[in-house]
């Protein structure tokens, strides 16, 4: 196995790890993300709360996931947390976010570029339509290399091969020579997990990240996000509907409904007890799935209707 | 191998569907590089020969031939014995003229269009990439210079530069660049609201680095075709320029030397046909390999083995 030891140090990477023994030490988490809140434009005049009064906190080498329906605001929040939305004077974002020390809600572009570029890594829902389909994959996982694992034309290959195995990707020389609609989807996603991981950040927000593959390879992909950030030792945060893709590889959970976080805490404790409705309703929709014992079970109206309600009464 | 098998083999490799259908994981299917799409397309095989043959012509083929203005010979003698391609109506070797021609018009398409395709490239792209008060900016502009008469630009610029073909490749470049610039503002626009654009700002690449290594390899295919749309236009419009006498006299182009034809149509055929075919076999030649070169820039089209 390989580890990040190999890599050269630059002084940035020094400077990080200081930081981080800094935060170990006073217990101080790498993000931490309150009241946030995320006004989005609907049509011409009307604005959506998609996401009201977020509190989150990931520690570093923390596995932090985020479960939600469609429509929870669970992609907008890992948006804001990594700068991507929209730049538009209607898009407001309330509420603070620190990331490492900074606080990024109201930071200029280039701050952000700068936080995106070394410390964050995104991964998304879509392979093929998140990488670009002129660009050979190898020139694509280079883009994220450390500047001084960049230097030498046979010491980036190395590189990009080494970070594309890291992936999961065995034929790595040969994948790097491709093009995005040569490989299967699932090899797309390991190519940008192997994007997302070249930069060493400290902290991966996949958002959705199987969404889009069928049920094997989903399985096979996970696997591979799970190993390759316990060998990196990065922070990860899961954004996905799927909770039982959650309950597999996190430590900590927020269940979001509504734009609301309506209950948190460790994940296997929520799941063994969830105490929120919700929460609860949603578990036993996933297991009616699974386990042939039970009725197909839908969150019933009524309890839409009375959570609502009690979202409301929060935000007021 | 053979001719015949590479005809096959691009053949087969046009008729692959841009499906995006999966191979195993794992398995990765072998594929052409551009060039070699490019090379074995049929219409290649046949097109670039042509046009590389019309630039030897032109530009090597007036150290061969006599001067385009010598006088003294018959006047409008056919085709055949020591003038292959007759003469003129003031006795001028007229091969020698469509030589000399080639030089002007090869010149003026060409450079026309790559000055527009640069502009276009530049101007489209970071009104389409990042819109607003950029957009808006720059898209007056481009109607501005679009809205410009070129001929009595054309005319103007003549009278008070003088008329040579450096002037008549800014103006027509001047006033026909927007139309490449919207092709490529449309297609950024489309492109930047795509997924691999975010993936490349979560990367944390700035707008020009994502312009320029995203945006612009993405919007190439309709900009190739519109470019080699350009050269044959250029040519066409330099022709128009010529037959108002602006352009170097001493040394006329082939739509100069195509207009000069017409009060002679009825005696003299070939000195309507041979400038007249010139221009139209490197049009037709162009917009061939330009067909070609989008097809083979396409990473989705024709490039399984």
């Amino acid at each position: 196995m390989m580890s990040v030891a190999t890599n050269p140090r630059t002084a940035d990477r020094e400077s990080r790890e200081a930081q981080r023994e800094s935060r170990a030490a006073g217990r101080e988490p790498i993000l931490r993300v309150r009241n946030l809140k995320v006004q989005l434009p609907t049509g011409d005049r009307t604005e959506v709360e998609a996401v009201s009064d977020v509190s989150i906190a990931v520690h570093d080498g923390e596995r932090v996931g985020i479960v939600g329906e469609s429509g929870s605001g669970k992609s907008i929040t890992g948006r804001a947390i990594s700068g991507l939305l929209p730049t538009s004077p209607r898009v407001r974002v309330e509420g603070s976010i620190h990331f490492a020390g900074r606080e990024m809600n109201g930071a200029s572009t280039q701050e952000w570029d700068e936080v995106r570029a070394r410390r964050i890594g995104m991964i998304f829902q879509d392979p093929l339509t998140f990488l670009n389909p002129t660009m050979k994959v190898g020139a694509q996982v280079a883009e994220s290399l450390e500047p001084t694992s960049r230097r030498g034309r046979s010491a980036r290959i190395a590189e990009v091969a080494r970070f594309l195995r890291l992936a999961g990707l065995e034929d790595a020389e040969q994948v790097a020579m491709c093009f995005p609609h040569e490989l299967s989807g699932g090899m797309r996603q390991r190519v940008l997990i192997a994007i997302a991981i070249a930069k060493l950040p400290d902290l991966i927000i996949a958002d959705e990240p199987t969404t889009a593959l069928d049920a094997t390879v989903q399985a096979r992909v996970l696997r591979t996000l799970d190993d390759t950030v316990s060998q990196l030792g990065n922070s990860l945060i899961l954004i996905s509907h799927d909770i039982a893709v959650v309950a597999s590889m996190t430590d900590r959970i927020y269940v979001m409904y509504n734009g609301h976080v309506v209950e948190e805490g460790g994940t296997a404790e929520v799941l063994a007890r969830p105490r929120h409705r919700y929460t609860q309703a949603l578990l036993r929709s996933v297991r009616s799935l699974s386990d042939d014992h039970l009725d197909l079970y839908s969150i019933p109206w009524e309890l839409r209707r009375e959570l609502s309600k009690e979202v409301a009464s929060r935000a007021s | 191998m053979t001719t015949t098998d590479d005809t096959i083999v691009a053949d087969a490799a046009q008729s692959t569907q841009p499906e995006h259908d999966s191979p195993a994981e794992g398995r990765v299917e072998s594929r052409l590089s551009t060039w070699k799409v490019f090379l074995r397309k049929p219409s290649t095989l046949i097109f670039l020969p042509l046009l590389l043959i019309f630039v030897l012509i032109s530009f090597v083929g007036p150290f061969f031939v006599g001067s385009p203005s010598a006088t003294g010979n018959p006047t409008l003698l056919p085709p055949g014995g020591a003038f292959p391609l007759g003469t003129d109506d003031l006795g001028r070797d007229y091969l020698a003229r469509v030589v000399h021609g080639g030089q002007i018009s090869l010149l003026v398409g060409f450079s026309v269009a790559l000055l527009c395709m640069t502009i276009g490239v530049v101007v489209g792209g970071l009104a389409g990439y990042y819109g607003g008060f950029m957009d808006t900016a720059l898209v007056k502009v481009a109607e501005f210079f679009q809205v410009l008469p070129g001929l009595i630009l054309a005319l103007v610029a003549a009278a008070l530069l003088g008329s040579n073909v450096f002037i008549i490749v800014a103006i027509l470049a001047i006033t026909m660049w927007p139309s490449c610039a919207r092709i490529v503002r449309a297609e950024a626009m489309r492109i930047s609201k795509l997924g691999y654009i975010e993936s490349a700002k979560a990367a944390g690449f700035g707008g020009i680095r994502i312009l320029w290594s995203d945006v612009v390899p993405n919007a190439m295919p309709p900009v190739l075709v519109a470019t080699s749309m350009t050269v044959g236009r250029a040519i066409l419009v330099e022709s128009g320029l010529a037959y108002l006498g602006i352009g170097d006299t001493s040394r006329p182009s082939w739509g100069a030397l195509l207009n000069s034809a017409q009060a002679y149509m009825q005696q003299a055929w070939w000195l309507a046909l041979f400038p007249g075919m010139c221009i139209f076999l490197v049009v037709l030649a162009v917009n061939m390999l330009g067909d070609g070169l989008n097809d083979a820039l396409n990473p989705t089209i024709g490039r399984v083995k």
